[in-house]
């Protein structure tokens, strides 16, 4: 393969064609998430010592930024 | 946090839509981005990104918590003023001012003018001059749409249309990113890139306008490699070691993905 089959529209090179679906590029409209005013949703999840943390209980009233990424290792 | 049946993902509606649940280890993935609350868990800001590779530094929430963004330390920045008292401002916020491949930076272009002048919003009418502003950099530089701050309307005497304006200091935020071919900048040695930001504007205040301006700044920014997570081990402050290895997390993804 080419080395274009593996640079898309933002001039990023991956390891996988740009075809692939994981690097499909969302077009148009792009609103994803809860909006804002909504209450975020509670939720229970492990920390990477695998404690469990409880999400509205453990801030514990504390202004909070929830952060989402595919994987820390890829 | 590990979200490994992506549950909280789909609940803050986050899913990446577009990897096809038989798309091994792939589906389940959320689109990267994040979600600001206040005290009562309300979600008051929220900025996602269609790229999977672009992050958001930590200096965007900051920034969206503060309502305003502030020059860091070490990062870029370059002004000039003109004899119509108007100062102008560019610089690269975020990651220290330093551009690698993945997270985004803000290059804000700050207006600062004294009271009682403003600045044209496009369209004007003929003979006057609308605010522009223009980034170019290398081919490694790339830049997304203007985010540019509220107008207020203004009334022109003898000028029927309305006519939207800016006044006091406003910021207009492009966000940018690197390209991959940063890298081979970064190979060859160089240690910075040059981007210029070039603004045209008239200034005017209720009676009169002055010359139209042409003002180009040059933002020397320093560029490095994007960040690998490939780690090996690595000890916390708080003494525990932490095991990065990516393939051996990759392995494990793959194989409770195959086992479902």
């Amino acid at each position: 393969m080419s080395e274009e089959q593996f640079t898309d529209e933002y001039g990023f090179t991956g390891p996988l064609p740009v075809t692939s679906t994981q690097r499909v590029i969302p077009t148009g409209e792009f609103h994803p998430g809860l909006s804002i005013g909504e209450r975020a949703p509670d939720f229970e999840l492990p920390n990477h010592r695998g404690e469990t943390i409880s999400f509205h209980a453990d801030r514990a009233g504390a202004r909070a930024a929830l952060l989402f990424y595919r994987s820390a290792v890829w | 946090m590990s979200d490994v049946d992506s549950e909280v993902i789909r609940r803050y509606e986050v899913l990446n839509t577009i990897v096809q649940p038989d798309d091994v280890p792939f589906y389940g993935i959320p689109f990267p981005g994040f979600f600001l609350l206040n005290e009562d868990g309300t979600i008051v800001d929220k900025l996602f990104n269609r790229h999977l590779a672009h992050r958001e530094g930590i200096e965007a929430i900051l920034d969206s918590f503060a309502g305003r963004i502030t020059p860091g330390e070490n990062e870029p920045i370059t002004s000039a003023a003109e004899d119509d008292g108007i100062r102008i401002s560019a610089f690269l916020r975020g990651g220290g001012g330093v551009l690698r491949v993945g997270p985004r930076r803000r290059l804000v272009v700050r207006i600062e003018m004294p009271e009682g002048l403003h600045i044209y919003r496009d369209p004007v009418p003929v003979g006057m001059v609308a605010t522009a502003i223009t980034v170019d950099g290398p081919e490694a530089f790339r830049h997304e749409a203007v985010e540019a701050p509220p107008t207020h309307a203004f009334e022109l005497p003898g000028v029927d249309e309305p006519l939207e304006v800016w006044e006091g200091t406003v910021d207009f935020v492009f966000p940018v990113y690197a390209a991959s071919i940063l890298g081979r900048a970064i190979r060859e040695g160089a240690a910075s890139i040059g981007v210029d930001v070039t603004v045209r504007y008239q200034a005017c205040d209720d009676a009169q306008c002055f010359i139209p301006r042409t003002q180009t700044l040059r933002l020397d920014v320093p560029i490095g490699p994007g960040a690998m997570p490939n780690f090996g081990e690595m000890r916390g402050i708080t003494g525990q070691t932490v095991e990065m290895d990516s393939m051996t997390h990759m392995k494990r993804l793959v194989e409770r993905k195959q086992a479902d």
